[in-house]
């Protein structure tokens, strides 16, 4: 019996090929987006849950209040906070505080090489000894009883250990830096699971003497702490005795310690400042996005399926007569549509499965991920993605097969059988449906481009085009190399700064004229010289800059932004006095001279914080060079100046504005993906359209013949048979249209600066959905059209 | 066998009733070769869906088997069907997508005969109608009279008490319409009952009794 029905199924997948490749083939390109989707969206939803206990593991954040509109949240805290809290509160297990750091490791002496000797550059994670209690990283090999408590010792991952040591047991060999004397390989670790947001390729341990004043502070934040509580405890409880015992040891009254659960980090981290540990993190909105756009294309591929399946039914209906005759009942005819069905969704998933593994690496550079999949090692994946096929095949065969088992035999072999009105219709929702979605995803894709062309081209309050970016490589000549770019005919300014745009800021505890401590006011700080404002032609609304003559600028003046004017209620700021307080509290009272327009240097997604703007007298480690064009002589001619000084001086140029782009990487990424997603859900869509027009066409076979033999033009056959599905597609417009506005309405709040939804979008959108629509049914109905009615009449 | 009182057949369309068969009377005994005459239109297919229980009566009663059928669920109609009913079409009606084998033995397959049997019933019959060499052809390969010896071969494979056949002889050549009466005869022969519909007066002449239908009501009955 079930190799019958495999035999029947087979056959019929053979004998319609063009229905079989519309029907698989769609909805094997629907199950292949799918799969990627879910792959990549629950690689996110897994992040760090490789750790036992993860959900008991936490993230110590600080909250800044100083803010009036609303907390800050830094991802940093206070090194003795951390070091203490797990003896003070019984609840937790174990607290480690972590930092991070670069460094150049000397690669094995090879022969064929030339004297340079290679280097490699790796993450180094800087731990306290109870980093291996909190997390569950595997120490593979090592020969202390308890990890990182020897200064010296740092344990490696399997791989660096194999290109650092690549003949030998590397356990207890000197391990040669430059940053830690007499270092010692004291354990090998196991490579860290990409979908850690920790990543590193070696821990050494954290001696915090070597930065005290950063470290050792309980005002300062500047480390990261974890830390791993009881099973039984509660979170709510162990956040109340943190946050008493942070304020009896002298925390910043304006700071508050908080919990982030360790699972939360990968996903729950965007607001978060100073998260530089943070690898690869994104937000939760876009992964769910990325979901829903899945589950779109999923449904539109079902869609076709069913709308595919019952419009066929007709030429399935004999069977269905035959075998009720011979003593089929209507349960077994639905077992054995339904199994066809489940059949067909597996062949597509098999080919869906070939599509995927071909383009996951393509994906992964596109994505900018690393992902790899087995079929056996990720066995929960591929039970999922057989679930996944049986029950879509399941649900999307459901409509089709209780149709097919309903006919009565009669009906079907006495020739009466037409395929009902009711049918008609609800293969005309589902039509509309699938254009709805597909035009709604049209325009979120619009409107996500037109959002961040727009974030790229907000008026920051500043400008940055034409301005050149380069690394000051000359600590000692910084003046020298200033004033020869100067002196070159096509440079309009020179200055030096500490941050770029889209960078983070210091963030400052500030006593302005007027107020005490205990106010709690927090600025951004910027470090600038007196031509930054120049260069980057920041408005001067009060007061005036920074002047090179005046020896006392360095020292005494400060200028600030408007936000800060206003935060202070200051009518008239010139002359007021600001105190700084610095990581060491040297409190140090410098006078405002000046008040510029709010300029955004951290990123177009926030509003500007207050700032205070001063001047040191340094020079800092970037140029920035304002050019009169971007002519790339220019280039060459400032890396002459550098190359004049020292032939073998690195020289990196880069304009402010791809810098500044560069922030907006993951957005357009981002806007790419969700681009080409709906580029194929529109496609399905289509495909499924094309394979209702050829049934159409045939169903109207007879009444195009009789209209033609009645002496119907062909235009006028063509207008009639494709007004319909016109009118389908139209009135998806009424389903998108305001599907669309109020999602993306809801997903620009989430910006500071807005894009103007324009209307023009929603109506290319729709014009688009229509053109392609009208491309694809167009084959049918010329066809129809041209027909020699004869062949119809005869037939019939 | 069967028996038929009083049986009202109709469609309504547009509100109005209208009769396909009225008032009709017919009994069956075991092992007759009964042949159903008519005018288009008289209403000789719905009388052998109607005994054959694929549409059900509007009125009147309708014994088989001395059982009325209207005390018959899906499932029991089903079972006869399965069991003790055998239809012939006049366009054979031969699932195109499986081949002559796989076509005569899908009623085995609803009656869960088993493999072995099967097989050996399949080839049995096919080696009766000298169509084993067909065996692995599908339909639209075979000749309008080769098709109909496989509709039936498909309709008696189970071995059914009673053959239904409407026009089993009306898209084939004289000749082939010959043969296949013959195979008709030879079945009723060994035991086998057998209702058919025809225009024609010849092939009622291989049965041992004409009903005559005209506007749904008998007008004969010999």
């Amino acid at each position: 019996m079930f190799l019958n029905y495999l035999r029947i199924a087979f056959r019929n997948i053979w004998r319609q090929k063009t229905y079989s490749a519309i029907n698989i083939g769609g909805f094997a390109i629907g199950l292949a987006v799918c799969l990627i989707i879910s792959f990549y969206v629950i690689d996110d939803l897994t992040y760090d849950n490789f750790h036992d206990n993860a959900e008991n593991i936490y993230h110590l954040l600080t909250v800044d209040n100083s803010e009036d509109e609303g907390a800050l949240s830094y991802s940093i805290t206070s090194g003795p906070l951390v070091a203490g809290m797990a003896d003070a509160i019984p609840e937790i297990i174990a607290a480690t505080r972590v930092t991070v750091m670069n460094i150049n490791l000397p690669l094995p002496e090879n022969e064929t090489e030339t004297d340079q000797q290679a280097t490699v550059n790796v993450m180094a994670l800087m731990a306290d000894s109870s980093f291996f209690d909190v997390f569950s990283f595997k120490i593979l090999a090592s020969d202390q009883i308890h990890p990182l408590n020897d200064s010296k010792g740092v344990y490696l991952s399997e791989n660096l250990a194999e290109m650092l040591y690549p003949e030998s047991d590397p356990v207890g060999k000197p391990f040669i830096n430059e940053q830690m004397e007499d270092a010692f390989v004291a354990g090998i670790i196991s490579d860290v699971p990409h979908n850690s947001h920790l990543q590193f390729d070696l821990i050494a341990p954290l001696s915090t003497s070597d930065n005290p004043v950063w470290w050792e502070s309980w005002e300062n934040l500047a480390l990261i702490g974890y830390f791993r509580i009881y099973q039984e405890a509660d979170p709510q409880a162990v956040l109340a005795k943190l946050k008493n015992y942070a304020t009896q040891n002298g925390f910043a009254e304006v700071f508050a310690p908080a919990m982030q659960p360790l699972l939360d980090v990968h996903l729950g981290s965007a607001h978060l400042r100073y998260d530089y540990l943070n690898q690869g993190k994104t937000d939760r909105m876009k992964v769910y996005t990325l979901a829903i756009v899945a589950l779109l294309v999923l449904i539109i591929a079902s869609i076709n399926f069913i709308n595919l399946s019952s419009a066929r039914a007709a030429r399935r209906a004999l069977e269905v007569g035959i075998r009720k005759v011979v003593g089929g009942n209507r349960k077994q005819l639905f077992r054995q549509f339904i199994g066809e069905s489940i059949l067909t969704t597996f062949i597509a998933m098999l080919i869906a499965l070939v599509l995927f593994e071909i383009s996951l690496p393509y994906l992964n550079n596109f994505l900018q991920k690393d992902i790899s999949y087995d079929l056996i090692e990720n066995y929960k994946f591929s039970i999922f993605i057989l679930i996944m096929a049986v029950t879509v095949g399941f649900l999307a065969g459901l409509y089709p097969a209780s149709i097919l088992s309903s006919f009565t035999p009669v009906k079907v072999l006495k020739g009466k059988f037409s395929t009902s009105k009711k049918g008609i219709i609800q293969r005309v929702i589902l039509v509309v449906l699938q254009f709805s979605v597909s035009i709604a995803l049209i325009i979120s894709v619009l409107i996500v481009l037109d959002q961040v062309k727009f974030l790229q081209k907000t008026d920051l309050g500043y400008n940055k085009n034409n301005v050149l970016v380069l690394r000051n490589v000359f600590p000692e000549q910084s003046q020298l190399v200033k004033e020869q770019i100067e002196d070159l005919s096509f440079v309009e300014g020179v200055a030096t700064v500490t941050n770029l745009p889209g960078g983070t800021l210091v963030r400052l505890e500030v006593i302005p004229e007027g107020y005490t401590r205990e106010s709690g006011m927090m600025f951004d700080r910027l470090m600038i010289d007196d031509e930054l404002i120049n260069v980057l032609k920041i408005d001067l609304i009060e007061g005036r800059n920074f002047d090179p003559e005046l020896a006392t600028d360095p020292e005494n003046s400060v200028l600030i932004n408007e936000a800060a004017a206003r935060k202070l209620n200051w009518a008239n700021p010139i002359g007021k006095k600001i105190t700084m307080i610095d990581q060491n509290e040297d409190r140090l009272q410098r006078t405002v001279i000046g008040v510029v327009k709010d300029f955004n240097f951290t990123t177009a997604r926030r509003q500007v914080n207050p700032m205070i703007i001063p001047n040191i007298g340094q020079f800092f480690p970037r140029y920035l060079v304002r050019l009169q064009n971007d002519d790339p002589a220019n280039i060459q001619a400032i890396e002459d100046i550098f190359h004049s000084i020292d032939p073998e001086a690195p020289f990196n140029a880069n304009y402010l504005e791809d810098i500044f782009s560069f922030q907006f990487q993951q957005d357009l990424v981002f806007a790419q993906n969700i681009t080409i997603f709906a580029a194929l859900a529109v496609f399905i869509a289509s495909l499924g359209l094309f394979g209702l027009a050829s049934f159409t066409a045939q169903q109207r076979r007879r009444e195009v013949a009789v209209r033609k033999v009645l002496g119907a033009p062909v235009s006028s056959i063509v207008v009639m048979m494709s007004k319909d599905f016109a009118r389908w597609v139209l009135m998806s417009n009424i389903i998108a249209w305001p599907l669309a506005y109020f999602v993306m309405k809801n997903w620009l709040s989430n910006f500071v600066y807005q894009t103007q939804i324009n209307w023009l979008i929603f109506v290319a959108a729709g014009f688009t959905a229509l053109i392609i629509a009208m491309i694809t049914v167009s084959f049918h109905v010329i066809h129809a059209a041209g027909t020699n009615p004869v062949l119809a009449l005869k037939y019939e | 066998m069967l028996k038929m009182q009083g049986v009202f057949k109709y469609y309504i369309s547009k509100y109005r009733r209208e009769y396909i068969l009225r008032d009709i009377d017919l009994e069956v005994q075991k092992g007759e070769f009964v042949t159903v005459m008519g005018p288009s239109g008289a209403g000789k297919s719905t009388l052998l869906y109607l005994l054959g229980m694929l549409e059900s009566i509007d009125d009147g009663e309708y014994l088989y088997k001395d059982i009325p059928i209207h005390s018959f669920n899906d499932k029991k109609r089903t079972e006869i069907h399965k069991h003790e009913i055998g239809f012939v079409f006049q366009q054979y009606h031969l699932i195109d997508e499986l081949t002559v084998y796989e076509n005569i033995e899908i009623p085995l397959l609803y009656k869960k005969v088993k493999s072995p049997e099967r097989k050996s019933l399949v080839c049995d019959i096919l080696d009766k109608f000298n169509i084993v060499a067909k065996k692995d052809l599908f339909p639209n390969q075979l000749s309008g009279g080769q098709q109909q010896l496989v509709g039936i071969c498909r309709a008696i494979i189970g071995k059914p008490d009673l053959l239904l056949a409407d026009e089993p002889t009306g898209n084939l050549n004289s000749e082939q319409g010959l043969e296949i009466m013959e195979v008709l005869k030879k079945m009723n022969q060994h035991g086998t009952t057998i209702i058919q519909v025809t225009h024609s007066r010849e092939k009622a002449a291989f049965g041992n009794r004409i009903v005559n239908l005209l506007d749904g009501m008998i007008q004969a009955d010999q």
